[in-house]
Protein backbone atom coordinates (compact mmCIF):
# COMPACT_ATOMS: atom_id res chain seq x y z
CA UNK A 1 0.00 0.00 0.00
CA UNK A 2 1.21 3.54 -0.77
CA UNK A 3 2.31 5.42 2.35
CA UNK A 4 1.00 8.71 1.02
CA UNK A 5 -2.45 7.43 -0.02
CA UNK A 6 -5.53 8.50 1.94
CA UNK A 7 -8.00 5.64 1.99
CA UNK A 8 -11.57 6.79 1.35
CA UNK A 9 -14.81 4.99 2.10
CA UNK A 10 -18.39 5.54 0.99
CA UNK A 11 -18.88 7.66 4.13
CA UNK A 12 -15.81 9.86 3.68
CA UNK A 13 -15.71 10.09 -0.11
CA UNK A 14 -17.91 13.13 -0.82
CA UNK A 15 -16.55 15.10 2.13
CA UNK A 16 -12.99 14.53 0.94
CA UNK A 17 -13.56 15.63 -2.65
CA UNK A 18 -14.81 19.17 -1.97
CA UNK A 19 -13.06 21.33 -4.54
CA UNK A 20 -9.79 19.49 -4.23
CA UNK A 21 -7.21 18.57 -6.89
CA UNK A 22 -6.11 14.98 -6.37
CA UNK A 23 -5.39 11.58 -7.88
CA UNK A 24 -7.84 8.81 -7.04
CA UNK A 25 -6.86 5.15 -7.41
CA UNK A 26 -9.65 2.57 -7.43
CA UNK A 27 -8.04 -0.71 -6.37
CA UNK A 28 -8.73 -4.12 -4.93
CA UNK A 29 -6.74 -6.14 -2.41
CA UNK A 30 -4.84 -9.09 -3.91
CA UNK A 31 -5.02 -7.51 -7.37
CA UNK A 32 -1.56 -7.72 -8.97
CA UNK A 33 -2.27 -4.98 -11.51
CA UNK A 34 -3.37 -2.66 -8.67
CA UNK A 35 -0.08 -3.30 -6.88
CA UNK A 36 1.77 -2.47 -10.10
CA UNK A 37 -0.20 0.77 -10.41
CA UNK A 38 0.57 1.70 -6.80
CA UNK A 39 4.27 1.22 -7.57
CA UNK A 40 3.91 3.36 -10.70
CA UNK A 41 2.25 6.16 -8.68
CA UNK A 42 5.01 5.95 -6.08
CA UNK A 43 7.62 6.26 -8.82
CA UNK A 44 5.93 9.38 -10.21
CA UNK A 45 5.41 11.14 -6.86
CA UNK A 46 8.82 12.85 -6.63
CA UNK A 47 7.97 14.80 -9.80
CA UNK A 48 4.65 15.95 -8.27
CA UNK A 49 5.49 16.63 -4.61
CA UNK A 50 2.20 18.44 -3.93
CA UNK A 51 0.00 15.78 -5.49
CA UNK A 52 -2.66 14.45 -3.13
CA UNK A 53 -3.30 10.73 -3.59
CA UNK A 54 -6.46 8.97 -2.43
CA UNK A 55 -7.60 5.39 -2.83
CA UNK A 56 -10.87 3.48 -2.77
CA UNK A 57 -11.01 -0.26 -2.12
CA UNK A 58 -13.46 -1.45 -4.74
CA UNK A 59 -14.61 -4.50 -2.80
CA UNK A 60 -15.44 -2.57 0.34
CA UNK A 61 -17.08 0.36 -1.45
CA UNK A 62 -19.03 -0.93 -4.46
CA UNK A 63 -21.39 2.06 -4.30
CA UNK A 64 -18.52 4.40 -5.24
CA UNK A 65 -17.73 2.25 -8.28
CA UNK A 66 -21.35 2.40 -9.37
CA UNK A 67 -21.45 6.19 -8.90
CA UNK A 68 -18.24 6.62 -10.91
CA UNK A 69 -19.22 3.94 -13.48
CA UNK A 70 -16.00 2.01 -12.91
CA UNK A 71 -15.96 -1.72 -13.80
CA UNK A 72 -12.23 -2.36 -13.95
CA UNK A 73 -9.36 -2.04 -11.52
CA UNK A 74 -6.95 -0.40 -11.30
CA UNK A 75 -8.64 2.79 -12.46
CA UNK A 76 -7.04 6.20 -11.97
CA UNK A 77 -9.10 9.39 -11.92
CA UNK A 78 -7.52 12.83 -11.78
CA UNK A 79 -9.74 15.36 -10.02
CA UNK A 80 -9.46 19.06 -10.78
CA UNK A 81 -11.45 21.43 -8.52
CA UNK A 82 -13.40 18.44 -7.20
CA UNK A 83 -14.39 17.19 -10.66
CA UNK A 84 -12.85 14.23 -12.55
CA UNK A 85 -10.89 15.70 -15.45
CA UNK A 86 -9.18 12.53 -16.64
CA UNK A 87 -9.51 8.79 -16.09
CA UNK A 88 -7.70 5.68 -17.27
CA UNK A 89 -8.23 2.00 -16.52
CA UNK A 90 -5.47 -0.58 -16.48
CA UNK A 91 -1.78 -0.28 -15.82
CA UNK A 92 0.07 2.77 -17.14
CA UNK A 93 3.79 3.24 -17.51
CA UNK A 94 5.28 6.03 -15.35
CA UNK A 95 5.63 8.31 -18.39
CA UNK A 96 1.95 7.83 -19.25
CA UNK A 97 0.79 8.62 -15.72
CA UNK A 98 3.07 11.66 -15.50
CA UNK A 99 1.67 12.96 -18.78
CA UNK A 100 -1.91 12.43 -17.56
CA UNK A 101 -1.22 14.31 -14.31
CA UNK A 102 0.64 17.13 -16.08
CA UNK A 103 -2.13 17.55 -18.65
CA UNK A 104 -4.77 17.68 -15.95
CA UNK A 105 -2.78 20.17 -13.86
CA UNK A 106 -2.29 22.39 -16.92
CA UNK A 107 -6.04 22.68 -17.46
CA UNK A 108 -7.50 25.93 -16.19
CA UNK B 1 25.99 8.64 -13.58
CA UNK B 2 26.37 4.90 -14.12
CA UNK B 3 25.95 2.45 -11.25
CA UNK B 4 28.00 -0.76 -11.20
CA UNK B 5 27.13 -4.17 -9.76
CA UNK B 6 28.65 -7.63 -10.00
CA UNK B 7 25.46 -9.12 -11.42
CA UNK B 8 22.31 -7.59 -12.82
CA UNK B 9 19.24 -9.76 -13.16
CA UNK B 10 16.62 -8.44 -15.53
CA UNK B 11 13.25 -9.75 -14.33
CA UNK B 12 11.87 -10.35 -10.85
CA UNK B 13 9.80 -13.47 -11.45
CA UNK B 14 10.58 -16.80 -9.85
CA UNK B 15 13.57 -17.48 -12.17
CA UNK B 16 15.18 -14.10 -11.57
CA UNK B 17 14.55 -14.11 -7.83
CA UNK B 18 15.91 -17.65 -7.44
CA UNK B 19 19.03 -16.57 -9.32
CA UNK B 20 19.30 -13.52 -7.05
CA UNK B 21 19.14 -15.68 -3.91
CA UNK B 22 21.86 -18.05 -5.16
CA UNK B 23 24.12 -15.22 -6.37
CA UNK B 24 23.72 -13.22 -3.15
CA UNK B 25 24.63 -16.30 -1.13
CA UNK B 26 27.83 -16.47 -3.22
CA UNK B 27 28.63 -12.94 -2.00
CA UNK B 28 27.90 -11.17 -5.27
CA UNK B 29 26.55 -7.64 -5.30
CA UNK B 30 23.21 -8.28 -7.04
CA UNK B 31 20.67 -5.91 -8.55
CA UNK B 32 17.26 -7.06 -9.81
CA UNK B 33 15.52 -4.78 -12.31
CA UNK B 34 11.80 -5.54 -12.70
CA UNK B 35 9.56 -3.78 -15.22
CA UNK B 36 6.47 -4.09 -12.98
CA UNK B 37 6.51 -5.58 -9.48
CA UNK B 38 8.40 -8.69 -8.47
CA UNK B 39 6.52 -11.94 -8.87
CA UNK B 40 6.00 -12.30 -12.59
CA UNK B 41 3.12 -14.37 -13.90
CA UNK B 42 2.84 -16.20 -10.56
CA UNK B 43 1.31 -13.01 -9.14
CA UNK B 44 -1.72 -13.66 -11.33
CA UNK B 45 -2.35 -17.18 -10.02
CA UNK B 46 -5.10 -17.14 -7.43
CA UNK B 47 -4.03 -20.54 -6.24
CA UNK B 48 -0.72 -22.36 -6.78
CA UNK B 49 -1.08 -26.08 -6.04
CA UNK B 50 2.07 -27.60 -7.52
CA UNK B 51 4.78 -25.82 -5.57
CA UNK B 52 6.59 -28.30 -3.29
CA UNK B 53 6.14 -27.40 0.39
CA UNK B 54 2.77 -25.72 -0.14
CA UNK B 55 -0.22 -27.85 -1.08
CA UNK B 56 -2.00 -24.59 -1.89
CA UNK B 57 -0.85 -20.97 -1.77
CA UNK B 58 -1.90 -17.70 -3.37
CA UNK B 59 0.55 -16.69 -6.11
CA UNK B 60 1.17 -13.17 -4.81
CA UNK B 61 1.65 -14.46 -1.27
CA UNK B 62 4.21 -16.99 -2.50
CA UNK B 63 6.11 -14.40 -4.49
CA UNK B 64 6.13 -11.92 -1.60
CA UNK B 65 7.84 -14.62 0.48
CA UNK B 66 10.41 -15.08 -2.31
CA UNK B 67 11.00 -11.31 -2.46
CA UNK B 68 11.38 -11.13 1.33
CA UNK B 69 13.94 -13.95 1.13
CA UNK B 70 15.98 -12.12 -1.53
CA UNK B 71 15.83 -8.83 0.38
CA UNK B 72 17.00 -10.56 3.55
CA UNK B 73 20.18 -11.43 1.61
CA UNK B 74 20.70 -7.73 0.70
CA UNK B 75 19.69 -8.17 -2.93
CA UNK B 76 18.90 -4.72 -4.34
CA UNK B 77 15.55 -4.63 -6.11
CA UNK B 78 14.22 -1.87 -8.33
CA UNK B 79 10.61 -2.20 -9.45
CA UNK B 80 8.92 -0.26 -12.28
CA UNK B 81 12.34 -0.30 -13.93
CA UNK B 82 12.00 -1.44 -17.51
CA UNK B 83 15.27 -2.10 -19.28
CA UNK B 84 15.10 -0.37 -22.64
CA UNK B 85 18.55 -1.11 -24.00
CA UNK B 86 21.31 -3.66 -23.59
CA UNK B 87 24.99 -3.58 -24.54
CA UNK B 88 26.88 -6.83 -24.16
CA UNK B 89 30.60 -6.05 -24.46
CA UNK B 90 33.09 -8.78 -23.65
CA UNK B 91 34.40 -7.15 -20.48
CA UNK B 92 31.36 -5.18 -19.38
CA UNK B 93 27.58 -5.38 -19.79
CA UNK B 94 25.43 -2.26 -19.74
CA UNK B 95 21.68 -1.95 -19.31
CA UNK B 96 19.63 1.23 -19.32
CA UNK B 97 16.19 2.08 -17.92
CA UNK B 98 14.50 5.42 -18.69
CA UNK B 99 16.07 6.83 -15.52
CA UNK B 100 19.41 5.11 -15.07
CA UNK B 101 22.33 3.34 -16.72
CA UNK B 102 23.94 0.32 -15.03
CA UNK B 103 27.15 -1.67 -15.58
CA UNK B 104 27.67 -5.29 -14.52
CA UNK B 105 30.25 -8.01 -14.90
CA UNK B 106 27.52 -10.46 -15.82
CA UNK B 107 23.82 -10.37 -16.69
CA UNK B 108 21.00 -12.85 -16.24
CA UNK B 109 18.04 -12.32 -18.53
CA UNK B 110 14.85 -13.52 -16.84
CA UNK B 111 12.37 -11.15 -18.44
CA UNK B 112 9.63 -13.75 -18.72
CA UNK B 113 6.54 -13.48 -20.86
CA UNK B 114 3.74 -10.98 -21.18
CA UNK B 115 0.06 -11.68 -21.96
CA UNK B 116 -1.09 -11.47 -25.55
CA UNK B 117 -3.92 -8.98 -25.92
CA UNK B 118 -7.13 -9.50 -27.88
CA UNK B 119 -6.31 -8.67 -31.50
CA UNK B 120 -9.46 -6.64 -32.20
CA UNK B 121 -10.44 -3.00 -31.75
CA UNK B 122 -13.59 -2.32 -29.75
CA UNK B 123 -15.28 0.58 -28.00
CA UNK B 124 -16.16 -1.88 -25.22
CA UNK B 125 -12.62 -1.74 -23.78
CA UNK B 126 -13.84 -1.24 -20.19
CA UNK B 127 -15.30 -4.75 -20.28
CA UNK B 128 -12.27 -6.56 -21.72
CA UNK B 129 -10.18 -8.09 -18.94
CA UNK B 130 -6.96 -10.07 -18.51
CA UNK B 131 -7.06 -10.75 -14.75
CA UNK B 132 -10.00 -12.51 -13.13
CA UNK B 133 -8.60 -11.99 -9.62
CA UNK B 134 -8.64 -8.23 -10.33
CA UNK B 135 -11.96 -7.82 -12.11
CA UNK B 136 -14.01 -10.98 -11.67
CA UNK B 137 -16.11 -9.85 -8.71
CA UNK B 138 -17.89 -7.21 -10.82
CA UNK B 139 -19.50 -10.03 -12.81
CA UNK B 140 -21.29 -11.86 -10.00
CA UNK B 141 -24.63 -13.05 -11.39
CA UNK B 142 -23.62 -12.09 -14.94
CA UNK B 143 -22.60 -13.87 -18.13
CA UNK B 144 -19.09 -13.89 -19.57
CA UNK B 145 -17.16 -14.96 -22.63
CA UNK B 146 -13.61 -16.28 -22.08
CA UNK B 147 -11.22 -16.36 -25.02
CA UNK B 148 -8.74 -19.24 -25.07
CA UNK B 149 -9.08 -22.92 -24.21
CA UNK B 150 -5.86 -23.57 -22.33
CA UNK B 151 -5.20 -24.25 -18.65
CA UNK B 152 -5.40 -20.57 -17.70
CA UNK B 153 -8.82 -20.16 -19.24
CA UNK B 154 -10.30 -23.24 -17.54
CA UNK B 155 -8.66 -22.47 -14.17
CA UNK B 156 -9.93 -18.90 -14.32
CA UNK B 157 -13.42 -20.01 -15.40
CA UNK B 158 -13.65 -22.18 -12.28
CA UNK B 159 -12.48 -19.23 -10.17
CA UNK B 160 -15.10 -16.97 -11.78
CA UNK B 161 -17.91 -19.50 -11.30
CA UNK B 162 -16.89 -19.76 -7.64
CA UNK B 163 -17.21 -15.97 -7.41
CA UNK B 164 -20.84 -16.30 -8.54
CA UNK B 165 -20.61 -15.68 -12.28
CA UNK B 166 -23.83 -17.01 -13.83
CA UNK B 167 -22.51 -18.54 -17.06
CA UNK B 168 -19.38 -18.69 -19.21
CA UNK B 169 -18.80 -19.47 -22.87
CA UNK B 170 -15.19 -20.39 -23.70
CA UNK B 171 -14.03 -19.71 -27.25
CA UNK B 172 -11.15 -21.78 -28.60
CA UNK B 173 -9.74 -21.48 -32.11
CA UNK B 174 -8.37 -25.04 -32.24
CA UNK B 175 -10.36 -28.25 -32.71
CA UNK B 176 -10.05 -29.14 -29.03
CA UNK B 177 -9.23 -27.29 -25.84
CA UNK B 178 -5.68 -27.83 -24.61
CA UNK B 179 -6.45 -27.54 -20.88
CA UNK B 180 -5.75 -30.55 -18.68
CA UNK B 181 -8.57 -33.08 -18.83
CA UNK B 182 -9.10 -33.05 -15.08
CA UNK B 183 -9.64 -29.27 -15.11
CA UNK B 184 -12.00 -29.46 -18.08
CA UNK B 185 -14.04 -32.12 -16.30
CA UNK B 186 -14.28 -29.96 -13.18
CA UNK B 187 -15.39 -27.01 -15.31
CA UNK B 188 -18.07 -28.89 -17.21
CA UNK B 189 -19.34 -30.46 -13.97
CA UNK B 190 -20.46 -26.99 -12.85
CA UNK B 191 -23.08 -27.02 -15.63
CA UNK B 192 -22.34 -23.33 -16.18
CA UNK B 193 -19.52 -23.51 -18.72
CA UNK B 194 -19.96 -24.10 -22.45
CA UNK B 195 -17.26 -24.27 -25.14
CA UNK B 196 -17.12 -23.28 -28.78
CA UNK B 197 -14.12 -24.89 -30.50
CA UNK B 198 -12.93 -24.12 -34.02
CA UNK B 199 -14.21 -20.63 -33.33
CA UNK B 200 -12.81 -17.13 -33.08
CA UNK B 201 -14.02 -13.89 -31.57
CA UNK B 202 -14.60 -11.73 -34.65
CA UNK B 203 -16.09 -8.56 -33.15
CA UNK B 204 -17.67 -7.02 -30.07
CA UNK B 205 -20.58 -4.65 -30.49
CA UNK B 206 -21.69 -2.71 -27.39
CA UNK B 207 -25.46 -2.73 -27.03
CA UNK B 208 -27.59 -1.57 -24.10
CA UNK B 209 -24.93 -2.14 -21.44
CA UNK B 210 -24.02 -5.55 -22.75
CA UNK B 211 -21.72 -6.72 -25.52
CA UNK B 212 -22.87 -8.63 -28.56
CA UNK B 213 -19.99 -11.02 -29.06
CA UNK B 214 -19.71 -12.12 -32.67
CA UNK B 215 -18.22 -15.61 -32.77
CA UNK B 216 -17.18 -17.01 -36.12
CA UNK B 217 -17.15 -20.74 -36.79
CA UNK B 218 -13.77 -21.04 -38.54
CA UNK B 219 -14.48 -24.01 -40.88
CA UNK B 220 -17.85 -22.74 -42.16
CA UNK B 221 -17.42 -18.99 -41.74
CA UNK B 222 -20.88 -18.74 -40.19
CA UNK B 223 -21.40 -16.42 -37.21
CA UNK B 224 -23.12 -16.70 -33.86
CA UNK B 225 -23.99 -13.82 -31.52
CA UNK B 226 -23.55 -14.26 -27.78
CA UNK B 227 -24.76 -11.61 -25.33
CA UNK B 228 -22.23 -11.11 -22.53
CA UNK B 229 -21.53 -8.66 -19.73
CA UNK B 230 -17.76 -8.97 -20.07
CA UNK B 231 -14.92 -10.73 -21.87
CA UNK B 232 -11.84 -12.24 -20.23
CA UNK B 233 -8.87 -13.02 -22.45
CA UNK B 234 -6.42 -15.88 -21.83
CA UNK B 235 -4.79 -16.51 -25.21
CA UNK B 236 -1.28 -17.07 -24.00
CA UNK B 237 1.89 -15.07 -23.61
CA UNK B 238 4.75 -13.88 -25.77
CA UNK B 239 8.39 -13.68 -24.66
CA UNK B 240 9.39 -10.27 -23.34
CA UNK B 241 12.43 -9.91 -25.59
CA UNK B 242 11.71 -6.96 -27.90
CA UNK B 243 14.56 -4.91 -26.40
CA UNK B 244 16.89 -7.87 -27.00
CA UNK B 245 16.26 -8.21 -30.73
CA UNK B 246 19.59 -8.05 -32.57
CA UNK B 247 21.52 -8.19 -29.29
CA UNK B 248 21.31 -11.90 -28.58
CA UNK B 249 20.25 -15.10 -30.35
CA UNK B 250 16.47 -15.57 -30.30
CA UNK B 251 14.48 -18.39 -31.88
CA UNK B 252 11.71 -17.82 -34.43
CA UNK B 253 9.19 -17.32 -31.60
CA UNK B 254 11.33 -14.62 -29.98
CA UNK B 255 12.54 -16.84 -27.12
CA UNK B 256 16.18 -16.64 -25.99
CA UNK B 257 18.32 -19.54 -27.16
CA UNK B 258 20.26 -20.89 -24.16
CA UNK B 259 22.16 -24.13 -23.60
CA UNK B 260 21.58 -26.49 -20.68
CA UNK B 261 23.88 -24.34 -18.50
CA UNK B 262 21.79 -21.26 -19.36
CA UNK B 263 24.57 -19.72 -21.46
CA UNK B 264 23.42 -17.50 -24.32
CA UNK B 265 25.60 -16.79 -27.36
CA UNK B 266 27.13 -13.79 -25.53
CA UNK B 267 29.85 -14.51 -22.93
CA UNK B 268 28.74 -13.60 -19.43
CA UNK B 269 25.10 -13.26 -20.44
CA UNK B 270 22.85 -15.99 -19.09
CA UNK B 271 19.11 -16.56 -19.40
CA UNK B 272 16.52 -18.28 -17.22
CA UNK B 273 12.83 -18.99 -16.90
CA UNK B 274 9.92 -18.58 -19.29
CA UNK B 275 11.90 -16.33 -21.63
CA UNK B 276 14.14 -19.14 -22.88
CA UNK B 277 13.22 -21.58 -25.63
CA UNK B 278 12.12 -24.76 -23.85
CA UNK B 279 9.24 -27.19 -23.56
CA UNK B 280 8.03 -26.95 -19.96
CA UNK B 281 7.31 -23.62 -18.26
CA UNK B 282 6.51 -24.14 -14.60
CA UNK B 283 7.56 -22.36 -11.40
CA UNK B 284 9.78 -25.31 -10.58
CA UNK B 285 11.51 -25.43 -13.96
CA UNK B 286 12.08 -21.67 -13.81
CA UNK B 287 13.68 -22.08 -10.37
CA UNK B 288 16.00 -24.72 -11.81
CA UNK B 289 16.98 -22.37 -14.65
CA UNK B 290 17.58 -19.52 -12.19
CA UNK B 291 19.76 -21.69 -9.99
CA UNK B 292 21.93 -22.85 -12.88
CA UNK B 293 22.20 -19.35 -14.37
CA UNK B 294 23.31 -17.91 -11.03
CA UNK B 295 25.93 -20.60 -10.43
CA UNK B 296 27.29 -20.14 -13.95
CA UNK B 297 27.35 -16.35 -13.53
CA UNK B 298 29.30 -16.72 -10.28
CA UNK B 299 31.77 -19.03 -12.06
CA UNK B 300 32.10 -16.59 -14.99
CA UNK B 301 32.75 -13.60 -12.71
CA UNK B 302 35.33 -15.50 -10.63
CA UNK B 303 37.15 -16.72 -13.76
CA UNK B 304 37.26 -13.19 -15.19
CA UNK B 305 38.61 -11.67 -11.97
Amino acid sequence: MLDKMTILTADSFNGFIGSRDFLLLIFKNNCPLCKVMMAVIEKCLPAFPDLVVAGVNSEENPIILTDLDVSKVPTVLIYKNGVPSARRSGVMRPAELSALISKSQAQG
Amino acid sequence: MTISHDLIICGGGIAGMTAAIFAARANLDVLVLEREICGGLANYAYSVENFPSYSRINGMELMQKVKDHAESLKVKIEEIAEVESFEFDADRKTVSTPEQRYHAKSIILATGRVPIHLPIETEWEEHIHYCSVCDGIAYKGKGLVLVGGGNSSFDESLYLINLGVRSIVIIESMETCMAEEVTQKKAFATGKIAVRTNARLAAIIPQAGQGRIIVEDIPSGSSEQIAADGVFVFIGQRPNTRALEGKIDLDSGGYIVADNLMHTNRPGVFAAGDVIAKKYRQLTTAMSDGTIAALEAVKYIRECA
